[in-house]
């Protein structure tokens, strides 16, 4: 039978755990490079869901753990992990450059409660501020710069849920929003090789929650969540050379509220269709106190899959998504992003599959191509997401296969 | 039919399939394996608008001042000697002669000299110097780092040791010890001996230290009879060094003077106000036209050295780093060079560190101040005056403004 929404395939307990450790170190271990050459700007590029089997499916945020009243049949203390992997070739005009990364995605816990509640927690990446860009070459300038960017923004997850007649769950979750980014602006000459280094450095707080709510049964199911506004307290310390620190700056960042909806229609016990919608009305993005615009956009995210168990083993699934990014790529105007917009559109082809490993769990893999475009600049990238799952699912169907 | 089986059975597909995967793949691995290796500036327009911009500025000499130092030329590859317009020069050099060299077998006692240009000719004498000196300390006034001679140019005996013509590649004059007296022979031996010009005009004598190598050091020929033969021994120099005087040092004192042998040197301040303390220096050139004044090198090297003591307060016993900090040569014979010095590294120094290293502006000198002999005259205005070209960059802007 198709998985539903409410089947989250997480690892039991009693199943070894030094697996998962093992791949979630290995992620860690991997050398963190750059994601996008878009991230430089705004907060950076919203992170999907830490999970391959609904990255599979063009990510519907409200069908993932992100959704803190999905857990409708959740019986068993589970928990797992996603390593991510991604290239980004940027093309500017005649010049091509390639990006790549591989770190954790995230970490996801769940158990169950008497009285049909659930606990639940986690870690995800919620904005990537990782990039790495060079200016011009040395043919053009006496001296270039090579700005690298790493960091990004977290949230640390943790929640209530109740399900109700195995069919409806609705939930809440507090999140402690913290990271920071490190720019590091180098700056290089062609003689002696001299170099120095401007870094920004900014810390983020914040603090939110998110409710959410599903209703399953095995024809159809609907899920929604909602996260208020969000506000970042920024700390900004700039220091040039190494050496000089100018006064450390706070402001405040103020997102408004996150809307995401989906649907799953399941005609067949092999078949179903998946539909996503994610609504980012950002435009009233302000930072400080005297509420100065960022210039965002009131944006949305679509995205539709299908998934089809060629055997019960073998769940196959693709999707497409579409969305615009919530700022602007700059265009080579200096002026504010209002006056000469440039909208970051992205396209992306998703595909993935889960492989059941016996007394374990499962390995959900899941591949995406993303083709972000605006006048400025294009970028093709390439996702690899890899979620280990310990889920007691599996460990019933492994008998029923004769393990 | 068994062919078309064979092609189409399993392993030969699997083979296809693996060859054209292949044959996709690697040429695309290839061209995202050489994109990621470049540093070509893709995305480097969406942070545009955080970059501050560059600002190019040039700065006149805010103050500037010259003066002139006897300094020790003992470091160096060439020793002078003769006079001229500019300057008087004589050698002294120490042998390492033993005091127990027995006199009774010597048939003759020679000096080697050898010069760089077989063309010059020089009449020379030497006699025995008076007074110790080290070879680091010597100079023109000083016998060593802390004592002065009795006599400025150095004290000397009037006994005349060797005389004759410096002539050809290498000349042999014969020299007086073995029949003086004990003391003197003791007083050449631990006080060396002076070499002056008897003609106008300076040669060029090769010394014994630097890159220079024993067969042209300055050297005594020993000849004895050992056992009925003839056999030669060689006391090579054990120390030597050059003391040069100039002639009317105080004749141009407005001038702004860089020269060797008598070491000129210029301090020149630059008002870097004007820079913010946030900027990175991009370049700082340095940059005059001098007139030279008086050469013996084809090429004429410069350094600039950071000060570290007030010149306004202490003059010309200002304290500066030994090390130069830039250099750079300067070509006589093209009249229409202008020198430049990258001094970045001091710039950026003297704007980001203005509280821990303040600037007391730089001193512009010979490098070393041993090298043949030069004097460069640098205008004090006009636009061949030293001038400092800089450009420079401010810090990025905030990621969210």
């Amino acid at each position: 039978m198709r998985l539903t929404i409410g089947d989250w395939r997480l690892a039991s307990m009693r199943t070894r755990p030094v697996l998962a450790l093992g791949l979630w170190l290995l992620a860690s271990a991997l050398p963190c490079c750059a994601q996008s050459f878009y991230n430089s700007r705004g907060l950076g590029e919203v992170t999907p869901a830490g999970e391959a089997r609904v990255a599979g499916l063009a990510e519907p945020s409200a069908l993932s753990t992100l959704n803190p009243g999905i857990f409708v049949g959740l019986n068993q203390t589970s928990f797992h992990v996603t390593a991510l992997a991604v290239a980004a070739l940027g093309t500017q005009g005649s010049n091509t450059r390639l990006l790549q990364d591989a770190r954790p995605g995230a970490f996801n816990v769940a158990t169950p409660l008497p009285l049909g509640a659930r606990l639940f927690g986690g870690i995800n990446q919620k904005f990537s501020q990782d990039f790495d860009v060079w200016s011009e070459s040395l043919s053009d300038t006496a001296y270039r710069r090579h700005i690298i960017g790493r960091g990004g923004i977290y949230a640390l997850r943790a929640g209530l849920a109740k399900s109700f007649f195995n069919r409806v769950c609705i939930g809440g979750e507090y999140n402690r929003v913290l990271g920071g980014s490190r720019e590091n602006w180098r700056f290089e000459l062609e003689n002696e090789g001299y170099t120095s280094t401007d870094t920004i450095e900014i810390d983020y707080v914040g603090n939110t929650f998110r409710l959410g709510g599903s209703f399953q049964n095995d024809l159809l199911s609907l899920a929604g969540h909602y996260e208020p506004q969000l506000s970042l307290r920024a700390q900004r310390t700039k220091r040039v050379h190494g050496v000089i620190s100018d006064t450390t700056v706070t402001y405040t960042i103020s997102l408004p509220h996150t809307f995401s909806f989906a649907g799953s229609l399941n005609p067949t016990r092999r078949l179903g269709f998946d539909l996503g919608l994610s609504l980012y009305p950002w435009q009233g993005a302000t930072r400080g106190d005297s509420a100065v615009t960022l210039s965002y956009r009131d944006v949305w995210r679509g995205s539709i899959g299908v998934e089809y168990e060629i055997d019960s083993l073998h769940p196959v699934r693709i999707g497409y998504s579409r969305q615009t990014w919530y700022y602007d790529a700059n265009n080579g105007y200096l002026t504010t992003a209002s006056a000469h917009p440039d909208p970051i559109t992205e396209n992306g082809l998703h595909f993935g599959t889960s492989v059941p490993i016996p007394k374990f769990g499962s390995l959900d893999i899941s591949g995406e191509l993303l083709y972000r475009n605006s006048l400025a600049l294009r970028e093709t990238a390439g996702r690899l997401m890899l979620t280990l799952s310990y889920s007691e699912a599996w460990a019933k169907r492994t008998r029923r296969w004769g393990y | 039919m068994k062919e078309l089986k064979s092609l189409v059975s399993p392993p030969r597909i699997g083979a296809r399939v693996v060859l054209c995967l292949t044959l996709c793949i690697l040429p695309a691995a290839i061209v995202l394996f050489s994109s990621s290796c470049n540093t070509l500036p893709v995305g480097y327009d969406q942070l545009r608008d955080r970059v501050s911009g560059a600002a190019d500025t040039t700065l006149p000499a805010d103050s500037s001042s010259s003066y002139a130092r006897y300094v020790p030329l003992g470091g160096s590859s060439l020793l002078y000697l003769g006079s001229d317009t500019s300057y008087v020069a004589r050698l002294i050099i120490r042998f390492s002669i033993l005091d127990t060299m027995s006199l009774d077998s010597i048939t003759s006692f020679q000096l080697v000299l050898h010069q760089p240009d077989t063309a010059r000719t020089m009449g020379l004498i030497c006699r025995p110097c008076s007074s110790q000196w080290t070879e680091s300390g010597v100079s023109w006034q000083m016998a060593d780092s802390f004592d002065h001679w009795l006599t400025p140019g150095g004290d000397f005996l009037s006994d005349t040791l060797a005389t004759g013509i410096m002539t050809g590649d290498s000349a042999v004059f014969d020299f007086r010890y073995v029949g003086l007296d004990s003391a003197l022979r003791a007083t050449i031996r631990d006080c060396g001996i002076g070499i002056f010009p008897l003609d106008t005009g300076i040669v060029a004598i090769y010394a014994g230290t630097g890159s220079n190598t024993t067969t042209t050091a300055p050297r005594l020929l020993v000849t004895y009879t050992n056992k009925g033969k003839q056999t030669q021994r060689v006391v090579n120099d054990a120390s030597d060094a050059s003391l040069i005087d100039t002639v009317a040092t105080n004749s141009q004192p407005f001038d702004l003077l860089v020269g060797s042998g008598v070491a000129f040197r210029t301090w020149l301040t630059f008002n870097v106000d004007s820079i913010p303390s946030s900027a990175t220096i991009a370049r700082a050139d340095l940059k005059f036209r001098p007139e030279t004044k008086y050469h013996r090198t084809d090429t004429i090297n410069l350094g600039v050295h950071r000060l570290t003591d007030s010149y306004i307060l202490k003059g010309a016993s200002a304290r500066f780093e030994t090390t130069p900090l830039a250099t750079a040569s300067y070509v006589p014979a093209d009249s229409d060079s202008v020198v430049t010095i990258d001094i970045r590294s001091l710039v950026q120094l003297w704007t980001s560190r203005e509280d821990t290293l303040p600037n007391y502006g730089l001193l512009l000198e010979a490098a070393p101040e041993w090298s043949p002999l030069f004097r460069l005259r640098i205008p004090r205005s006009g636009p061949n005056a030293p001038r400092l070209e800089v450009q420079y960059v401010l810090p990025p802007e905030d990621r969210f403004r």
